[in-house]
């Protein structure tokens, strides 16, 4: 609580906006690996496209904003459920297929979100669309990065408190179950594709929410930003920081997001020094930087079976 | 007669995406992992052509054209091999046991690292390569070949072709299909599981490294970044084939080649690289062996 | 329950925190305080540009190149004694050609209190980072020719590069006038900069009363460009037009060779967009250069101050010239004029000064005037052509 306090007023004292804009991109991150941690942490869905629903959050804010007029509150919704339901429809058939074959339809899946906004001359193709407008709060345009900072700080510490109870609902038991051991899971009445498509869901929702923001911070979308690179760079931000773990994925954005930004004096070494980091961290720390706690198989199966047998 | 045409310009760059897609499914089917840094194997074969190039092209009486290429081709199979086996050792090993995406994590890390030395090495200017040598071009049913693609193609069906033969008959490839099967069973039968993933990353390396020259003197141009969309096409290569299947990595590289020649003659190459992933996520959800290649157990 | 979230909510707050810390603390260059939107600076001070493009990642070879250029101008200025005794020094700023990375280094930048920013090169990346030095009054030189960047309004945007409707109609007139070609077929990379221009073609060829047969697209870094070329070969158009970057216009046309595509005629059927005046495109495309046409910037072999710049960069750097590093040092040179103008480093009289009908600069890319929205008034441009492997003016 106190920390959350400290990360809310320290913009008070240190005005230098460039490290608004840096704590602003880095909480976006923050929210993309949320959702990312659903999907991969708990659901063990490792989705190579993931880029795709937070385009499609920032191209609904940016359509709604630039084509219409319209608030961005009023294209907020629309880009979580519009995230939601890409991921429906992409979920449907992949999530049937195990492992490796899960990331590269995922993988393909981005690929072809990104060509087609590319050649989709209505969104402005390879330029994008640009000239988005902030978001108001009341009649007050939120449009400096401090102010944005903290909107998206507030909405990232209710999306945690979320992440948590979702976590250890019903649904998050059936998961971790299901990740655990599938054969046992399903035998016990886990409906695996059902469960899995809930994570897909609600993962790509956060993502959408992520984009919305991306967009307002950017200004402007284009399909460069959401390559199948960016998706990596969400699942090493969750790896890096620990699976399952909520402070890991504050630490392991710290890593992507904050240290090629610090590395900028470097120059032209900056990704040199950011490559090494990545295999070094992933060698001695395989399990991430702020691992969540270790579980039994024992524990999850009975906390499933608790879970079960209170709603029944 | 441009039908023709498209064929040669398919099985050209096929040759390639193949010898990429080989290394891929090798270490699929050793390791049942991935290594994200490959594409970078078969960059440095290439910067190690243009080294050897400019050697060449300073030296007074030049060279014989066909000792060359044979210099060229070797020199880059062995940096490939050096370096494969390196990440294999420093990457792969000290993580056997760790969770499937700690290793590949760690090779995209691997990859932007080797991205960036070769990037401070050799600095970011597109390279042009210093020689210019004979291609023998020729005319077959009305479309232009030449010699250099003929060599490389057969080169690449030969050699992936003749491993395909020397896995089927030796130790080594019993041993290497043991592990493919079951790692830990294998061990126990007596297999050095070690040895046989390294001489896996070896083979891999060496063929990146020397599709990489070939794609430096034909092509003629070098730089930093070229594994990156290497990758990406021997990978999917791969797939079409049949993952962890050599024999089928070939098949998946030609096709994958001339399927995109049709599709960016015939259709548009505004669509190719989007018609070529809808076509691979529909190979994976209705046939995902591939187009050969045994089935792959459940849990991977 | 309660006490569950409590215990991992403590350690997440304090991740949180040290996140803060790690934005709020640690940064480098020590950051001076935000300088007031035109806020006056006393003359005989040494005032910081920003330079900003690629300098590391796929398109690294353009923002390195556009560093040096325009150090090499900074260097010049102060050897001279500066602008009415102001210094310049710069200070780098990666973009990765990458808008997100853009905005982070704009606002770095912004906040470090430059004077002016050089750059950033790509379109993409030069819409959100002007929003960005618009707010903060910071005159900035861009070398991208996206139309759309100077059509918002910005007092505060200068574009050193052709805008693509300028360049985009007069590579059409070369393909119609020149070339005598009824028919084309256009080939882009889908870049932004390669998909405006090859638009802004098509409009003008069409208006004009050609046909465009096909439009191709090709991906930048694939090195096999023959099926697309075949197809080219088949619809055999009088002329072949591409709009993208050198390294694959030197493969195209030396590919196409191969395939038996050439006319006889100007430009042997091949006509290239600015971006293909590179001189690694003469080592890429070999023989098959030779004849092809561009529609580009004057050549040093027809202009003395290009000349002069191309010699100097040799001088200093030991290296070839990039494609687009006269652009940034040009720009140097206008902010230095802008400020003798002026009389003041005011930023908002600077920026009155550039926008001044009076204003005008002989620069290495030729005269340098802008209009209201910032664009160049006279973007000079040139046929070229290549003879015996060089570069020369096209002389029809």
């Amino acid at each position: 609580m106190v920390a959350l306090a400290l990360a809310a007023v320290w913009p008070f004292w240190i005005q230098n906006v460039y490290y608004h804009t840096v704590a602003l991109l880095a909480l976006i991150y923050v929210l993309l690996g949320l959702g990312m941690n659903v999907l991969m942490g708990h659901a063990g869905l490792v989705h190579a496209g993931y880029a795709a629903f937070w385009g499609v959050g920032a191209y609904v804010v940016a359509i709604f904003s630039t084509k219409f007029g319209l608030s961005f509150w009023m294209a907020l919704p629309v880009s979580v459920v519009g995230a939601a339901v890409l991921a429906v429809l992409v979920g449907i058939p992949a999530i049937r297929v195990s492992g490796l074959y899960f990331v590269l339809v995922t993988l393909g899946f981005g690929a072809i979100f990104e060509l087609a906004m590319t050649n989709w001359d209505y969104v402005g193709g390879p330029n994008g669309l640009y000239g988005i407008d902030p978001p108001q709060l009341g009649s007050v345009p939120l449009q400096t990065p401090r102010q944005l900072y903290w909107l998206v700080l507030a909405v990232t510490a209710l999306s945690v408190l979320v992440m948590h109870r979702v976590a250890n609902s019903r649904v998050g038991r059936a998961w971790n179950y299901l990740r655990e051991d599938e054969v046992a899971a399903q035998a016990f009445g886990v409906n695996p594709v059902w469960s899995k498509l809930q994570a897909a869901v609600l993962g790509a929702a956060w993502a959408g929410l992520a984009g919305a923001f991306f967009a307002v911070r950017q200004t402007a979308v284009a399909p460069s930003s959401f390559t199948f690179l960016e998706s990596f760079v969400v699942i090493l931000i969750v790896s890096l920081g620990g699976l399952r773990s909520l402070p890991g994925t504050v630490v392991g954005t710290v890593a992507m997001i904050v240290l090629p930004e610090l590395l900028r004096p470097l120059a032209q070494y900056r990704f040199l020094v950011f490559g090494a980091a990545i295999v070094l961290m992933m060698l001695f720390r395989p399990e991430g930087l702020w691992p969540g706690r270790a579980r039994r198989h024992e524990e999850i199966a009975r906390e499933w079976l608790g879970s079960r047998g209170r709603s029944a | 007669m441009l039908f023709v045409q498209h064929l040669i310009n398919g099985l050209t760059i096929g040759a390639v995406y193949a010898l990429i897609a080989v290394g891929f499914s090798l270490v699929w089917a050793t390791l049942r992992s991935v290594n994200f840094a490959h594409g970078d194997l078969y960059m440095l074969g290439a910067y190690v052509a243009l080294g050897i190039g400019n050697v060449v092209a300073a030296s007074a009486g030049g060279w014989h054209p066909a000792l060359a290429v044979l210099v060229i081709l070797l020199a880059a199979a062995v940096t490939g091999l050096i370096v494969s086996v390196g990440i294999e050792r420093a990457i792969f090993r000290p993580l056997r046991r760790a969770p499937e995406a700690v290793p590949i994590l760690a090779t995209l890390g691997a990859s932007i690292l080797i991205q960036n030395v070769v990037f401070l090495a050799f600095g970011s200017a597109f390279n042009s390569f210093p020689l210019s040598l004979p291609r023998g071009p020729f005319t077959i049913a009305g479309a232009r070949a030449n010699v250099m693609q003929v060599a490389m193609v057969g080169l690449a069906v030969l050699v992936i072709l003749g491993l395909h033969v020397f896995l089927g008959r030796t130790k080594l490839g019993t041993a290497m299909r043991a592990t493919s099967w079951d790692r830990e069973v294998a061990a126990l039968m007596g297999v050095d599981v070690n040895r046989v993933i390294q001489v896996a990353f070896a083979i891999a390396g060496a063929l990146a490294g020397a599709a990489g020259a070939f794609v430096g003197f034909y092509y003629g141009v070098i730089t930093f970044f070229m594994g990156f969309l290497a990758a990406v096409k021997g990978f999917t290569a791969a797939v079409f084939g049949g993952f962890g299947n050599v024999r089928g990595a070939l098949l998946g590289g030609l096709l994958l080649g001339v399927f995109e020649a049709l599709a960016a003659g015939y259709v548009s190459g505004r669509w190719k690289d989007a018609i070529a992933f809808v076509v691979l996520i529909l190979i994976i959800l209705v046939r995902p062996t591939g187009i050969i290649g045994e089935r792959l157990p459940a849990r991977v | 329950m309660a006490k569950q979230s409590i215990r991992t909510l403590v350690p997440l707050s304090l991740a949180l925190a040290l996140l803060g810390a790690a934005c709020g603390g640690g940064a480098a260059p020590a950051g001076q305080s935000p300088t007031g939107p035109g806020s006056p600076q006393p003359t005989g001070e040494e005032l910081t540009l920003g330079v900003m493009g690629p300098m590391t990642g796929d398109y690294a070879s353009y923002g390195t190149d556009w560093q040096r250029a325009t150090d090499l101008a900074v260097k010049e200025i102060n050897a001279a004694g500066g602008c009415n005794g102001n210094t310049f020094r710069t200070v780098p700023a990666d973009d990765r050609a990458d808008p997100q990375e853009g905005v982070s280094a704009a606002n770095q930048l912004v906040a470090q209190g430059i004077f002016a920013l050089i750059g950033p090169i790509f379109s993409g990346v030069s819409l959100p980072v002007t929003e960005i030095t618009e707010r903060a009054t910071v005159p900035t030189f861009i070398a991208s020719s996206n139309p759309q960047i100077t059509e918002r309004g910005f007092r505060t945007v200068f574009r050193m590069a052709f805008r693509d409707d300028q360049a985009g109609p007069f590579d059409a007139n070369t393909a119609l006038k020149i070339m005598g070609a009824k028919t084309a077929v256009v080939i882009h990379d889908n870049s932004a900069f390669a998909k405006g221009l090859a638009e802004e073609f098509v409009k003008a060829f069409e208006a004009g009363g050609g046909r465009i047969l096909s439009v191709e697209v090709i991906t930048p870094g694939e090195r096999d460009y023959t099926p697309t070329l075949t197809k080219v070969k088949g619809l055999n158009p009088d002329v072949v037009y591409y709009s993208g970057y050198f390294p694959e216009a030197g493969l195209l046309v030396k590919q196409g060779k191969e395939l038996g595509i050439e006319k006889p005629g100007p430009g042997t059927g091949w006509l290239f967009g600015n971006s293909s005046y590179d001189p690694t495109f003469l080592k890429i495309a070999g023989d098959a250069a030779e004849g092809v046409l561009m529609g580009t910037w004057p050549s040093p072999e027809t202009d003395p101050n290009m000349a002069d710049y191309l010699n100097a960069y040799r001088a200093e750097y030991n290296m070839e010239p990039g494609a687009l590093g006269h652009w940034g040092y040009d720009a140097v040179y206008v902010l230095c004029e802008a400020i003798k103008r002026a009389g003041t480093t005011d930023r908002d009289a600077v920026v009155e000064a550039l926008h001044s009908p009076d204003f005008s600069y002989e620069g290495v890319s030729g005269q340098i005037k802008f209009d209201e929205k910032g664009d160049r008034t006279f973007p000079p441009l040139d046929v070229i052509t290549v003879q015996d492997g060089k570069f020369t003016v096209y002389q029809g």
